[in-house]
């Protein structure tokens, strides 16, 4: 054995047990801690003689002890294998208790006694931000020694109550995220038999018993105010953060409205904790923490009572972390419960594109898993939508504009198919855009395959159109309804997917043009679905009125359509505008973006677009058919056919009917900049000729995630 | 240039930077270091330039009868490094030590069902898809036992395929 490993063994022997018959070998037993039914006994000495003892390459062999026993036995940062592991302090909770890393209470100066509960409460609240951020509820919030004993807490009133509140509040997270299932984090936030769980329905205690006279707080009375101020901000934010957590958990959205008060008074008491960090960090009493910046707590100060590493059960070693410093923490706070509040004002739409809409809009302010979770769980709750809606009813709302009570309706095959699809769907938009973009890649077969057999049922109910009765013609009129709709999801989902490609970076510049010309067709495609699914419906509609209508009159009349579909239509403009000057610069300007020598262009059209031809989305698009297309574009063809001026058109006119909505407006601004831009690029391109060597055009997302501008330079 | 030797404890502290391709599993350190107490002899390094890991091999060798055969547990070359054939160098020297000193009837191996560069690389190197196992990685993915036989198995009777998937509980040996 190597000398490493003789020093490794009397480490690790050193807490080994001893039997008592090796007490007659007169090595006097000097006791460490004791357990149950032995007695710690210190056995260097006797393991240091025999190391001594071993030669170079020499093995220790015994019964149960082999090479291979050996070798299992060898760990690297595991606390209960590895015994030359560095320990950051003690080796058990209770042995940090035992040499007053926790002391109750912090101290018998009541001032400092306070300095030292708020530094507490500052630094779990650090450490509860970066348990949400993904690190384990182990080394964070569970680091805190007066939560992991939370009985030997009673005696002070307040730190118990906080701590209880903490576990509460921390066990009310977990619920939620597990609940929602979203397969993110799933290690660090399922607590590894940390003791989260608590009481149900235990009131949150402000103070234990309050007198009729108030006790000061401390003993400087010039202090008073301030700490006050501070605790009291602490502690309101830990209740009304409580109550927003089960005002948001009540079923189908009951207590939405609640959450919003609760919400504003949170953010309202972070404000008055942040504001108190002035006050603290003047008055700080204790060990300041190295890095200011990074600091952890508001006045600066090293937390009592905090040591990670300790009860550790999980199987793996503890990676290294780093709490994310007090002010960050108050950050991520005030934008989570933004995000709550955003899912609190939420209308419970029973229109299912709105909902779409509203969770589309959601996801572009980045909400972390907390916020994500909550949502899903709002929209869905018992296979129903909000908890209340059948997805039957949600799909004839969206499928049929109106709701069909009808039981055979509602049990018939491709309606509970659809509605399992559309609850998959709702739950992957919840997700972070990078699962969210491989589970939508993924579901486009599952809607591919739903249309498929709609269109065979459809057709098949044609075949037998002779022979057809009354209730198999509404049949076949719902066959085609449900798959003109689906096939506008499916076209919907293609767009997202494509869509979230800009805002993930996965496009290089030299493959704007095969993303713009597919996302240019996808988004037509579903144009025509949705255009078509709305003239079905008033069709429909039409016949069933009971008025008698004048054809004429009613050929005339033109559809009037809703204004999500003329914002595709620019989005349509756009892309189109795009491709084609991108593929006009690639035709016309030698210097332009050259493909990469490593793959071919058709097998980066291959890669990108793979999921989508698996599910034929749509049918008959090919490398080939993009190539022969992009070929002879040149720049007389875009002027002519003035894509983003179309598009400029359109978002004049929807302004009108998008005023009372904020993000829609600040939407079109953004698509009217992209167009302009782009408009005033082409003329300077035209102007100054494409073949100029000097001319250098790029492509920026300054003004939209998703749709580039042109910028025209000469170096 | 390129050194393949012999895998030694240290070069567990210095190949992370190897594992840390999505397909290459990390185990735990016992593991590495049973392979490393009982089969030494198929546990290879290659050593770049500046003392740098590209890449290692580790394997083993178990059965009974006509089963005895060489199994390669993990093979892996860091990205920087690949498109050198330093995979087909490593899996050679398993193969000549299972061939040659242990006398085994054939080397196999387990791949990811959808991880196609991979299988198209063993099936460069003389390797054979000898049947599925279900849900073999992590009760998800199926995996790909592929085989390859050696001299001693003159009929090449241990790499007929089978005619039908199998279960992990199915299979004779991990």
């Amino acid at each position: 054995m190597s000398r490493g490993g003789r020093n490794q063994i009397e480490r690790s022997s050193r807490y080994a047990r001893f039997e008592r018959g090796m007490e007659s070998n007169g090595i006097p037993p000097s006791p460490i801690s004791s357990g149950e039914q032995s007695v710690w006994v210190d056995v260097s000495p006797l393991l240091e003689a025999a190391g001594n003892e071993l030669k170079e390459g020499e093995l220790i062999h015994g019964e149960n002890f082999s090479l291979f026993a050996a070798m299992s036995a060898l760990e690297i940062m595991d606390p209960k294998m590895d015994a030359g592991m560095e320990k950051f302090g003690y080796r058990s909770v209770e042995e940090a208790i035992e040499n007053g890393a926790a002391p109750i209470p912090f101290s018998t100066d009541k001032t400092t006694d306070i300095q030292c509960i708020i530094d507490v409460m500052d630094h779990l609240l650090s450490c509860e931000a970066a348990w949400h951020k993904g690190y384990p509820l182990a080394q964070t919030v569970f680091s805190c020694i007066y939560l992991l004993r939370l009985e030997r807490t009673s005696s002070h009133a307040l730190l118990h109550s906080y701590c209880r509140m903490i576990r509460t509040t921390c066990n009310s997270v977990l619920s939620v995220v597990s609940d929602a299932r979203t397969h993110e984090w799933k290690k660090q936030l399922l607590a590894n038999s940390v003791p989260v769980k608590t009481q149900r329905r235990r009131r949150f205690l402000v103070v234990a018993s309050c007198p009729p006279y108030m006790e000061p707080l401390q003993s400087n009375p010039d202090l008073e105010e301030g700490y006050c101020k501070a605790l009291l901000s602490r502690i309101r934010f830990r209740k009304y953060y409580y109550h927003v957590l089960m005002c948001m958990r009540k079923a189908q959205g009951r207590g939405l409205e609640l959450a919003r008060k609760h919400i504003a008074s949170c953010l309202a008491e972070l404000a008055s904790i942040y504001g108190s960090s002035e006050f603290l960090m003047a008055n700080a009493h204790g060990i300041r923490q190295a890095v200011i910046e990074d600091r952890t707590t508001a006045s600066g100060c090293q937390p009592i009572g905090f040591h990670t590493g300790l009860d550790n059960v999980a199987p793996t070693p503890p990676r290294a972390i780093k709490i994310i410093s007090w002010k960050k923490a108050l950050e991520y706070f005030e934008k989570l419960l933004q995000d709550l509040d955003i899912i609190c004002s939420f209308r419970l739409d029973p229109l299912l594109e709105d909902v779409l809409q509203f969770v589309v809009q959601f996801q572009k302010s980045q909400p972390d898993l907390v916020a994500r979770a909550h949502l899903q769980l709002l929209l869905v709750q018992d296979g129903k939508l909000y908890g209340r809606d059948p997805l039957s009813d949600v799909i004839s709302r969206a499928a049929l504009s109106q709701v069909i009570k009808d039981q055979s309706f509602q049990k018939n095959e491709f309606i509970i198919q659809l509605g399992q699809l559309v609850i998959n769907l709702l739950k992957i938009l919840c997700t972070n855009a990078a699962w969210q973009r491989r589970k939508l890649g993924k579901i486009l077969q599952d809607w591919g395959a739903t249309a498929a057999q709609l269109q065979l049922s459809s057709k098949r109910e044609v075949d037998n159109v002779l022979n057809i009765r009354v209730e198999e013609e509404e049949s076949m009129k719902l066959s085609k309804h449900l798959l003109c709709w689906t096939e506008e999801q499916t076209y919907w989902i293609a767009g997202r997917f494509l869509m979230l490609g800009f805002e993930l970076e996965l496009y290089s510049p030299s493959e704007y043009c095969m993303v713009y010309w597919y996302l240019y067709i996808v988004m037509f495609k579903l144009l025509e679905k949705a255009q078509l699914r709305i003239v079905q419906t008033n069709d429909s509609s039409k016949k069933k009125g009971k008025k008698k209508r004048d054809p004429l009159k009613d050929g005339a009349k033109e559809i009037q359509y809703p204004s999500h579909i003329l914002l595709l239509q620019c989005y349509i403009n756009l892309s189109e505008g795009l491709a084609m000057m991108l593929a006009a610069l690639s035709n016309e300007n030698s210097n332009f973006e050259k493909p990469s020598i490593f793959n071919t262009e058709q097998e980066r059209f291959i890669q990108h677009f793979e999921l989508l031809q698996k599910a034929h989305v749509p049918e008959g698009v090919s490398y080939i058919m993009f190539k022969d297309l992009m070929n002879h574009v040149n720049f007389s063809t875009i002027m002519r056919y003035n894509y983003f001026g179309a598009a400029q058109l359109i978002a004049r006119d929807l302004k009108g009917r998008f005023s009372g909505d904020p993000e829609k407006m600040s939407e079109l601004r953004r698509v009217e900049q992209v167009a302009e831009h782009n408009k005033i690029a082409l003329n300077v391109i035209c102007q100054a000729g494409i073949k100029d060597p000097s001319l250098k055009v790029s492509f920026e997302f300054t003004h939209h995630a998703c749709f580039a501008i042109a910028v025209v330079k000469r170096s | 240039m390129t050194t393949i030797r012999r895998f030694c404890c240290d070069d567990l502290l210095r190949f992370s930077h190897v594992n840390l391709d999505h397909l290459t599993e990390t185990f735990n350190m016992s593991f590495y270091m049973t392979y490393l107490a009982r089969w030494p002899d198929y546990f290879h390094v290659a050593e770049g330039p500046g003392n740098r890991i590209m890449g290692y091999i580790m394997g083993k060798v178990e059965g009974q009868g006509e089963s005895w055969h060489g199994h390669v547990t993990a093979v892996t070359v860091a990205p920087e490094y690949r498109r050198q054939q330093l995979a087909k160098k490593l899996m050679h020297l398993l193969e000549e030590i299972s061939d040659k000193i242990y006398k085994a009837f054939f080397v196999d191996l387990f791949v990811r069902a959808s991880n196609m560069p991979a299988i198209k690389m063993y099936e460069k190197l003389g390797y054979v898809i000898y049947r599925r196992v279900l849900r073999y990685y992590s009760g998800e993915e199926d995996g790909l036992d592929m085989r390859k036989a050696l001299s001693r198995d003159v009929e090449k009777k241990s790499i007929i395929p089978l005619k039908r998937p199998v279960t992990p509980d199915e299979l004779e040996y991990d």
